[in-house]
């Protein structure tokens, strides 16, 4: 960053940090008060005359707060809401004047190029994308967590080399790129490299650098409906398109999720979808209907289950799942029955019990109360 | 000091305006009439409402004309097919999350399907039940996407 201040002459400096995160405050306040103390910050930065100071501001942990003009308002004390671009931040940024806005992490790449070179740096990569990133490798993969690796490598050498594969000897289904306004990936495509470009073109994008991983278990309908109540949900509100737009989308999923979706519910999403896209005002508008968008282009046929057979092939939205007790196993203990919710099992003690399907509200707690396996989806 | 003027394309009319005017006010000064509904004369843009969103050669996204400062030699389309798109997805969205609170009587084809006509005077006559089958379900107007 002193880097980048000394470039453009810049005299504040400003880390932008969820409040949220107290521990990563607390430690960069540390970090700072050693390079004061040092002599790397202040009035004359390690005795150069050049006078830089960096300080934190602590944010309210919106998400729209990752949008660089909304980070602006916020750091100026406004409500975290994008401004209008043109005048872009290099023009008119914080307090109107010319701003240099950059994620820590290409910050932190600025340091090692200038150690190392860059043509060492340019060295790892694909011709498109160079040197490194940092991505979060979660879901349900056997070793999770952050993970630093050169641009190309395969999102099946990441997930299955290094995230060690699917947890539980479960099916790899589809990995979530990019956050919740990335895209997903299925696995067809998982020889794709990680590059910008290669992404881009499967309707995923690099974004913050999350991979949530995810295995047969997984409902594709419902994670769209997840990621766009998300969305929905930090929209700050201020463009038409994005605050209305993304709450039409989370109703249309939850209608398919609950078994009501109707014929053409699909093209809606995807009309609706593409014009989001090009008529919101910001980044978190124009990319919040990727989820949308490519669990409909790779999953189209589980929208389609969930709309015209009223069935949730993964199992997992409950307003379509149906139990079923194999008499053979159940030794008629009554657990199931004792724990269900409504009341919708019945049966005699040490014979099997039986499962009311116009009751059942496919909640599920009696497969999990059931010590004999002998719940299983319909 | 005099300021420069800028000349620009819009719809196919050349128009020459002050730098740093908006498109959507040389598009007035030309004659052709870009929608608009959150932008205000007094106040700065605000560019909320996606209504004058407008295309322009060589630039990959739309552009909200309240908001977009001219530049020389700039090629506008008002009335391009996806800028009318877009138009039409910013109003239907925003007449499908009204809650009837538009100015009576109505003076054209209401966009969102209401017979308030019929609403207004079934409420009068009595039965507040029956009044209710002139609007929708779900809020005062029937949005055309929750169809």
């Amino acid at each position: 960053m002193l880097i980048a201040a000394y470039a453009i002459g810049a005299r504040d400096a400003f880390v932008y940090v969820r409040a949220e995160y107290p521990l990563a405050i607390v430690r960069l306040e540390k970090a700072l008060a050693d390079a004061r103390k040092a002599g790397i910050l202040g009035q004359s930065v390690l005795g150069s005359g050049f006078a830089c100071d960096i300080r934190i501001k602590a944010g309210a942990g919106a998400f729209v707060c990752g949008e660089e003009t909304a980070l602006i308002e916020s750091l100026e004390g406004s409500r975290g809401m994008p401004r209008l671009k043109p005048p872009f931040p290099a023009e008119k940024g914080y307090l109107n004047k010319p701003s240099n806005i950059n994620n820590v992490e290409t910050f932190a790449n600025v340091a090692w190029i200038i150690l190392n070179g860059g043509a060492k740096f340019a060295a790892m990569g694909t011709e498109n994308s160079k040197g490194t990133k940092v991505f979060a490798l979660t879901g349900k993969i056997r070793r999770g967590g952050l993970v630093e690796i050169p641009m190309g490598l395969t999102l099946r050498e990441v997930i299955f080399g290094i995230g060690g594969g699917i947890r539980d000897g479960k099916r790899f289904k589809a990995v979530q790129m990019g956050g919740p306004s990335g895209g997903c990936i299925p696995e067809s495509l998982l020889d794709t490299r990680i590059d910008y470009k290669e992404l881009g073109a499967t309707g995923a994008i690099m974004g913050s650098g999350g991979m949530v991983v995810m295995d047969e278990t997984t409902c594709m309908v419902n994670m769209a409906k997840f990621f766009l109540d998300f969305t929905a949900r930090e929209s700050c509100g201020k463009c038409v398109h994005c605050r209305i737009g993304t709450r039409r989308l989370h109703e249309i999923l939850t209608r398919i999720t609950e078994g009501r979706g109707k014929e053409g519910d699909v093209e809606l999403l995807e009309e609706l979808c593409r014009g989001i896209k090009d008529g919101a005002l910001c980044g978190l508008g124009q990319t919040a209907p990727n989820p949308v968008l490519t669990t409909i282009r790779y999953f189209r046929d589980e929208y389609d289950a969930h709309i015209c057979e009223r069935r949730c092939p993964a199992g997992e939205c409950a307003a379509l799942r149906k139990f079923w007790i194999d008499p053979a196993k159940c030794k008629g203990c009554g657990a199931c029955a004792r724990k269900c919710p409504v009341k919708a099992i019945s049966g005699e003690p040490r014979s099997p019990y039986a499962i009311d399907s116009a009751k059942c509200i496919g909640c599920g707690s009696c497969e999990g109360a059931c010590k004999f396996g002998a719940v299983s989806r319909v | 000091m005099e300021a420069k003027n800028v000349s620009l394309t819009i719809d196919g009319v050349k128009v020459e305006v002050p730098e740093g005017t908006t498109v959507l006010a040389a598009a007035e000064k030309a004659g052709i009439e870009i929608p608009n509904l959150c932008f205000l004369k007094s106040l700065a843009p605000y560019g909320a409402c996606g209504v004058c969103v407008v295309e322009a050669e060589g630039c990959p996204k739309l552009l909200r004309a309240c908001a977009t400062t001219v530049r020389e030699g700039m090629v506008v389309n008002s009335k391009g097919e996806r800028a009318l798109k877009a138009r039409k997805l910013a109003f239907e969205l925003l007449m499908g999350d009204h809650d009837g609170d538009c100015l009576g009587p109505c003076k054209i084809e209401c966009p969102a399907h209401t017979d308030c006509q019929k609403y207004v005077g079934e409420i009068a006559e009595g039965p507040t039940a029956r009044s209710t089958s002139a609007r929708s379900p779900k809020g005062a107007s029937p949005t055309p996407l929750r169809r």
